[in-house]
């Protein structure tokens, strides 16, 4: 185990300095100045300037040797746009807001989305059935941005039951995490139907059936452990997507998230920043699937990663 | 997406105030006491509404952008200059339209109109010490450090010197324009005249005083947050959770602090426009500026907010190609291009209510030597109309083809440029427009980041770019752009005539002969140059109507003015 756990830390550093590097080169062939970005609109013989306090002229290959050497040290400069603030302040900053939208959306979205799937196969044919089909299917195609405003139009503005934006109380939390959580919701039911349904006609739940098991035993011990499998797969990269943070629902409902700050520092290319972000998303990524591999072992002992 | 909708350049705001300074100023008469209003604030608008109104305790309102530094020598966004507003105290200034004293007490500009002295009065920073004539000439010093690498500098080379030393040529900091002759005495050596002086250090790149040991103690994390900023104005910062929230107190130990009337402001930063619109129908905030420009009928009551910017379209003289430099060189092709939009029209489906068509580049808000509108006493001939006129278009642009020996079917693709926001929609409709009206199929629109799109103006990657331009609303600002060497002058249009113009209105001390001057070269910018005007975008304000004495600004850093806002009883 501990072999295999560092066997694959190893090959997530390789991946990181990869995708590091390529991102790096990639994002410097965009055309463009970062101090020209829109905001203000300066001459070019001020950018030039500029360009020269910040050593963006130099040789590229020279810039990524200072970059690299800094990221070792675990600094990841100072943003282009904010003036005066650094990558890992807004990182620290701006992360811990992501993770618990994303926390909630996780701890809302799956257990209910796992109960439909359940509740769907179990039910099949049935009306119960459809109606969770439908809404898988509503939650699956309807953007959540259009969740999104209608919560905001009829519970924020037209009832007035909710605060409408801003990332302050619980109360603030609600729509946003509804939000993030139908995608899940929906996704989850889909599958786990799938699956279930999948293993009801397998041969070891006609066993459990003839040994006289009663029917929740079948589900939690049998069938739930082994159609929760490609939900499993899903997870690591839905939570590293979620960790950092969604772009839409942050910008919708004002939240301080990393989202944000991903997108639109691409827009405006903040270099240190877009790294910064990719850096850390990878991260994230690359922590969340070895997680998952690891919880394989878990849910399927048959799953033996050790090798 | 969010920072595209801030496209002001640069902004400024004038109105009548400047025409009175510049009346003072360009005829070099002694100033000590002569500014309007100083130090004597109205705090409610009782015109407007009759009986009481009471102080208001807390007062939220909402913006779709985050402050991007709060150290005052490195603003760039007009986001972070209006908290800049409330938390520093400057020489002077602007409220309500007008340019009042702050720390300056008076001050008085010598016979040659080159050196500027401010007497400053008693002033504090949060931490008790004094504001001091040192803290005016260090910022200035700052600013034109190379070393700062501020995108302020180059407005600030019309101090004597700021040039070279911006550039490094020479790094003795005694050698600028800027002095402290004593605690209280604060020079500016000019290298040339600055008709505008007091609006330029008030609205436009206000000098906000800085003191040196907190910006080396700080270093580079200075103005960065709460604990890393030192404020003197009518409020301090009290919390800044970035991206979110910003919270200003009214700060007591500012000299005027009995006439602020709000005690706490929070600026809520919400990204997205629709959000905004709902918050303030749910009674969340008190005010937003930043609208959705469809959602106008909703709220009849909305006030307009004119953002002094001139959208036009830019023609590249070069070309971007050797193929297409015929032809943007061509001036009846070009008037074809502008008599073929009816602007009215377009206004109207694609902008909104609040946003005027024009044919020129004359703010008709600005006031003219004599009082009344600029561009009612300095009328241009040859005007295209704002209707357009189709059978003139037609014309033009067959005599065009002519003259360049093509035909509808030859001619090369031109290649409009403009930024993937909101332009999108109406860079398609006017290249739609040109389709119809004209029966050209050849003209293509690329869309890029905003970035990308200026690139492609620097490197003349462009034949047509749809430009949105803020400066000032003074005719010579947005006309001085276009000279030779000008420094955003993309569209590699150069003509000495033209120069020479702009270069001889300097010196006019007239101010009647100065604007004459200035609207013939106006008229030859039209009839010459590289820009077809379009439209000024404008918007609208909702706020609070129990709220009264809030003046919105024409969008510098003054575009929110909440300080002396009171409640109606």
């Amino acid at each position: 185990m501990k072999k295999y756990i560092l066997k694959r830390i190893l090959i997530s550093v390789v991946t990181i300095f990869i995708l590091v590097t390529v991102t790096f080169f990639m994002l410097r062939t965009i055309p463009g100045s970062p101090f020209n970005s829109g905001t203000v609109i300066i001459s070019s013989e001020m950018q030039a300037q500029l360009e020269e306090h910040y050593g963006l002229n130099r040789p590229l290959i020279e810039q990524y040797g200072d970059f690299m050497i800094n990221l070792l040290k675990c600094d990841l400069g100072y943003s282009l746009k904010y003036t005066n603030r650094s990558v890992n302040g807004i990182i620290a900053e701006s992360a811990p807001i992501s993770a618990t939208l994303a926390l909630y959306a996780i701890c809302l979205g799956y257990p209910i989305g796992l109960f439909l799937g359940v509740t769907s196969a179990r039910k099949r044919g049935k009306m119960i059935d459809y109606g969770c089909v439908f809404f898988a299917i509503l939650g699956v195609s309807i953007p959540s941005f259009v969740f999104a405003t209608s919560m905001q139009y009829f519970l924020g503005v037209k009832l007035g039951v909710l605060p409408i934006a801003q990332f302050k109380t619980p109360l603030h939390a609600i729509m946003p995490t509804i939000a993030l959580a139908i995608p899940i919701i929906a996704g989850t039911t889909r599958t786990m139907r799938a699956s279930t349904l999948e293993v009801s006609s397998q041969d070891y739940i006609k066993t459990a059936k003839a040994k006289g098991l009663s029917e929740s035993q079948i589900i939690w011990r049998h069938q739930m452990r082994n159609a929760i499998i490609p939900i499993v797969t899903g997870i690591g990269p839905t939570i590293a997507g979620l960790l950092t943070g969604s772009f839409i629902i942050e910008q919708i409902f004002a939240i301080p998230g990393l989202g944000r700050h991903y997108v639109q520092s691409i827009t405006a290319l903040d270099y240190t920043m877009t790294m910064g972000m990719t850096i850390f998303f990878g991260v994230m990524l690359v922590l969340a699937n070895l997680i998952v591999d690891l919880l394989y072992g878990v849910v399927d002992p048959r799953i033996v990663i050790d090798k | 997406m969010v920072i595209l909708k801030n496209l002001k350049v640069k902004i400024k705001k004038r109105g009548n105030v400047m025409k009175k300074f510049a009346a003072y100023l360009l005829t070099m008469v002694m100033l000590s006491s002569a500014i309007v209003g100083c130090g004597s604030y109205e705090t409610s608008d009782s015109s407007e509404v009759g009986g009481e109104s009471s102080n208001i305790e807390t007062l939220t309102f909402a913006v779709g952008m985050d402050a991007d530094t709060l150290d005052a020598q490195k603003i760039n966004i007009s986001r972070s200059g209006e908290i800049a507003y409330y938390i520093y105290a400057n020489l002077l200034k602007s409220y309500n339209g007008k340019i009042e004293y702050d720390i300056a007490e008076s001050h008085e500009i010598s016979e040659d109109g080159l050196v500027y002295t401010f007497n400053l009065r008693e002033a504090f920073w949060q931490d008790g010490e004094k504001v001091t004539a040192e803290d005016f000439r260090y910022a200035v010093e700052r600013i034109l450090d190379p070393a700062t690498a501020s995108t302020q500098a180059e407005d600030y080379y019309f101090i004597k010197n700021a040039e070279a030393f911006n550039k490094g040529e020479i790094t003795d900091p005694s050698l600028l324009g800027v002095k402290a002759i004593d605690e209280n005495t604060y020079e500016m050596t000019l290298e040339y005249e600055h008709p505008y002086l007091l609006t330029f250090l008030s609205v436009d790149t206000p000098t906000y005083p800085v003191r040196k040991d907190v910006v080396d103690q700080y270093g580079s994390n200075y103005g960065s947050s709460v604990d890393t900023v030192l404020c003197n104005g009518p409020y301090t910062l009290t919390k800044w959770a970035a991206e979110s929230e910003i919270v200003m107190t009214k700060n007591e130990n500012y000299w005027n602090s009995e006439n602020i009337t709000v005690n706490e402001l929070i600026r809520l930063t919400v990204a997205d426009a629709n959000t905004r619109m709902g918050m303030f129908d749910s009674g969340d905030i008190d005010c937003t500026n930043e609208t959705v420009a469809d959602m106008a009928g909703n709220y009849p009551g909305a006030e307009d907010s004119i953002s002094g910017t001139i959208r036009s379209l830019q023609i590249n003289v070069e070309g971007r190609t050797a193929e297409t430099k015929d032809l943007m060189s061509n001036r009846n092709f070009i008037n074809a291009l502008s008599y073929s939009i009816d602007r009215v029209a377009f206004t109207n489906a694609v902008d909104g209510k609040f946003t005027q068509p024009i044919n020129r580049f004359g703010f008709s808000s600005f006031e003219g030597a004599n009082g009344g509108s600029y561009n009612d006493e300095n009328t241009l001939t040859n005007l295209v109309p704002l209707e357009g006129n189709k059978d003139k278009a037609i014309e033009y642009f067959e005599s065009a083809l002519e003259e360049l020996g093509l035909t509808r079917e030859t001619m090369p693709t031109v290649t409009v440029v403009c930024f993937d926001n909101n332009f999108r929609t109406k860079a398609e409709a006017y290249i739609d427009t040109w389709a119809q009206v004209l029966g050209v199929t050849s003209i293509e629109l690329t869309v890029y980041p905003i970035p990308v799109a200026i690139q492609n103006c620097q490197s003349r990657n462009y034949d047509i770019y749809l430009q949105s331009y803020s400066v000032g609303i003074d005719p010579y600002d947005y006309l001085a752009a276009w000279v030779s060497d000008g420094g955003v002058n993309w569209t590699g249009w150069s003509d000495p005539v033209y120069d020479k113009m702009i270069s001889d209105s300097k010196y006019i001390t007239n101010q009647e002969e100065r604007y004459e001057l200035l609207a013939d070269a106006e008229q030859y910018l039209l009839e010459n140059g590289p820009q077809i005007p379009i439209n000024n975008p404008g918007s609208y304000y909702l706020i609070n109507d129990e709220i009264q004495g809030y003046y919105n600004g024409d969008g510098g850093s003054d575009k929110q003015q909440f300080q002396h806002c009171t409640y109606v009883n």
